[in-house]
């Protein structure tokens, strides 16, 4: 009973100073070399509220602490969303896109972009915009699939394809009819982080918090819904109360993420899996290690994309997609030699 | 999975559009230019065009036309601007949604867009000769030569790759001499400019053709050749269309920033973006918005654009 009542709290631990030791790589690299004492020096004036006027200060506290942190909210909010996800709908290929969210967010942002006008209004405008749309999308698929009260999972899954792509060809129309801005829009869909800003990392701060605390407070019960609606009802969980919550607790973060950062691929979909294939199926101990582990794989991925081809950026989904691909072969062929 | 199709097709997208932009492509502009200076200009302008005439096109394509072409369909907005220039007008039975200039060019049918031309459309039109672009077009030049008419691809990369094209179009419509008056006109219009800024030292500068990713243009680009043109020095060094680092921009403090409509929109957009308070051409209000058309088209009001630049870069010195 120590042993295991031990090894969470050490799992979540390793996994804080992990993330600690990558934020501060991702403070300490990027296109411009910065010296410790610099960055050290711009905190220090940063946190006393002195902000000071050389390039070392701007390009520290403007630049590169808001995008390092709000690559880890990104990061946590598209995995913690997808554990949820994926117990709500007993399904390893659920991911935080699959109710439409980020067709609904895309569409959002491309209607700003495209009829929202240009200009400083616009900054607040388009991720305003997608979190709406994201939003809407998702309280549309629940209402079609809700049936007497009750989300049959299969019909939620459909409905959220069916959705997605309804509005991704209402996305290329708005793209073909404004071509002026086609620009604009194809840019936003390649999705990226170097438009972090404080006031971002605030907003997907609280929404992280927000979208995290029931889920977290109830993971017992997601653990039960996993054996399925039946033995959760007769094991004393009110399933149709769980669902909602679950489902949306995890739109809440998608849409945080996909406003803030446009479309950001495999993070949400194989960092649960991972976390899982390493820790187990526990949701007190999953859902916090894959928040935490998203976190992880996103500032790095963004590091990289940073520091690789400097001063040339690369798209950080392009990262996430092409480093984390073979790590979760390797680790679901690893854990299957194990179990044989 | 649907997710990762998405953000391949959008990937796709934009390396298309980055192309689209700039209405360029894949083949080199050394060809076109040594294809120009290869060949016998003094005899043109005074003798009417003399077909049959064989020219090499943007593409390193051989095509040799057999008479003056009666019928024309370009493909794209710059190839239309050269057909205008070249006075052919008349000639000219279709072009794309996007080709806007000159504004009795909207009025002419349309063949599709852009990165998609409409095959039947162009079938139906039956014209003589077909002008192309590379990159998004590459793949259609088989199929559009199937129907019979001549094919030329007409993508430059840089300013001189650009006066030679207009000479390729002048040969193979039969409009030498008025070709040549055209790019006399250029030449001189960027002579001009050139003395125009040439007392006062480099201003260095930084354009910007997307952001979010922040995407410019570096060396071997036709913008960074009007650059150079109009008495300015591009900060990126790298090769081609690239996503830049904000905190390398920041580093290289250009004294001018310049975006482009599309993407810029408004100069007001820079604002509340991080990081961007900090530059020097934000701060001294030194942000110039440029008309795409005018510094992506490879056409005859390019240098034009040239100009545009130079007035943002010694707004003293020029007009």
């Amino acid at each position: 009973m120590p042993r295991t009542a031990r090894r969470p709290a050490l799992v979540i631990a390793g996994l804080t100073i992990t993330l600690v030791a990558v934020v501060m790589a991702g403070v300490m690299f990027g296109a411009v070399p910065v010296s410790l004492g610099d960055i050290a020096g711009a905190m220090g004036r940063g946190i006393a509220g002195r902000g000071g006027t050389g390039v070392s200060d701007a390009l520290v506290l403007g630049l590169r602490i808001p995008r390092v942190l709000l690559a880890a909210l990104v990061g946590a909010c598209l995995s913690g969303a997808g554990v949820l996800y994926q117990a709500l709908f007993k399904n390893a290929l659920a991911d935080p896109y699959i109710l439409g969210v980020s067709s609904g967010a895309g569409l959002g942002a491309v209607l700003a972009l495209a009829f929202g006008g240009v200009g400083a209004l616009a900054a607040v405008l388009v991720p305003a915009s997608a979190f709406v749309g994201a939003t809407l999308t998702m309280l549309l698929v629940v209402a079609i699939a809700s049936r007497a009260g009750r989300l049959e999972t299969l019909s939620l899954l459909l409905a959220g394809v069916a959705v997605s792509y309804t509005l991704a060809a209402l996305t290329s129309f708005a793209m073909v009819v404004r071509r002026e801005t086609m620009a604009r829009i194809v840019f936003w869909m390649m999705g990226g982080l170097q438009a972090a800003t404080w006031q971002y990392v605030a907003v997907v701060g609280v929404m992280l918090v927000a979208g995290l605390a029931l889920p977290l407070a109830y993971s017992r019960e997601l653990d039960i819904i996993l054996l399925g609606d039946e033995r959760a009802g007769q094991l004393g969980v009110n399933v149709k109360v769980l669902e909602r919550m679950v489902l949306a607790s995890a739109s809440l973060m998608v849409a945080a993420a996909v406003s803030v950062a446009g479309l950001i691929g495999f993070v949400g979909l194989m960092t649960p899996h991972m976390t899982r294939l390493v820790l187990g199926p526990r949701h007190r101990l999953l859902l916090p290690a894959s928040v935490i582990a998203g976190a992880i794989v996103m500032v790095l991925a963004d590091l990289l994309a940073r520091v690789v081809l400097a001063p040339i950026e690369l798209p950080v989904g392009i990262v996430t997609a092409l480093a984390g691909g073979p790590v979760f072969v390797w680790l679901l062929m690893r854990d299957r030699r194990r179990s044989l | 999975m649907k997710k990762h199709a998405r953000s391949t097709t959008a990937a796709v997208l934009a390396v298309l559009l980055v192309g689209a932009l700039v209405l360029s492509g894949c083949a080199g502009a050394a060809k076109s230019g040594s294809d120009a200076s290869g060949t016998p200009r003094a005899g043109a302008p005074t003798s009417a065009a003399t077909f049959p005439v064989t020219v090499k096109d943007d593409a390193g394509r051989t095509v040799t036309i057999a008479k003056k072409p009666a019928s024309i369909v370009s493909l794209a907005p710059a190839n239309t601007e050269i057909v205008y220039a070249l006075g052919l007008l008349g000639e000219l039975k279709g072009v794309t949604t996007y080709d806007d200039y000159p504004a009795a060019a909207t009025k002419l049918p349309k063949m599709g867009d852009f990165t998609t031309p409409n095959l039947e459309a162009i079938s139906v039109a039956k014209p003589d000769v077909i002008l192309v672009t590379g990159g998004v077009q590459a793949d259609i030049v088989g199929k559009l030569e199937g129907s019979g008419a001549k094919v030329v691809v007409i993508d430059p990369k840089d300013l001189e790759g650009t006066y030679a094209a207009i000479e390729m179009a002048g040969k193979v419509l039969g409009a030498t001499a008025k070709a040549d008056a055209v790019v006399g006109k250029m030449r001189a219009d960027a002579v001009v400019i050139a003395k125009e800024v040439a007392a006062a030292p480099k201003v260095k500068c930084f354009v910007e053709i997307g952001w979010n990713p922040l995407f410019t243009a570096g060396k071997g680009t036709l913008i960074d050749d009007l650059i150079s043109g109009a008495g300015g020095i591009n900060v990126v060094t790298q090769k081609g269309y690239v996503g830049y680092s904000v905190e390398q921009l920041v580093t290289d403090a250009p004294a001018v920033y310049l975006g482009t409509k599309s993407s810029l929109g408004e100069v007001s957009a820079l604002s509340s973006r991080p990081g961007y308070s900090g530059l020097a051409a934000v701060k001294d209000g030194r942000v110039f918005l440029l008309d795409d058309n005018q510094v992506s088209r490879p056409g005859p009001r390019i240098v034009e654009g040239m100009r545009q630049i130079a007035k943002a870069l010694h707004p003293d010195l020029v007009k």
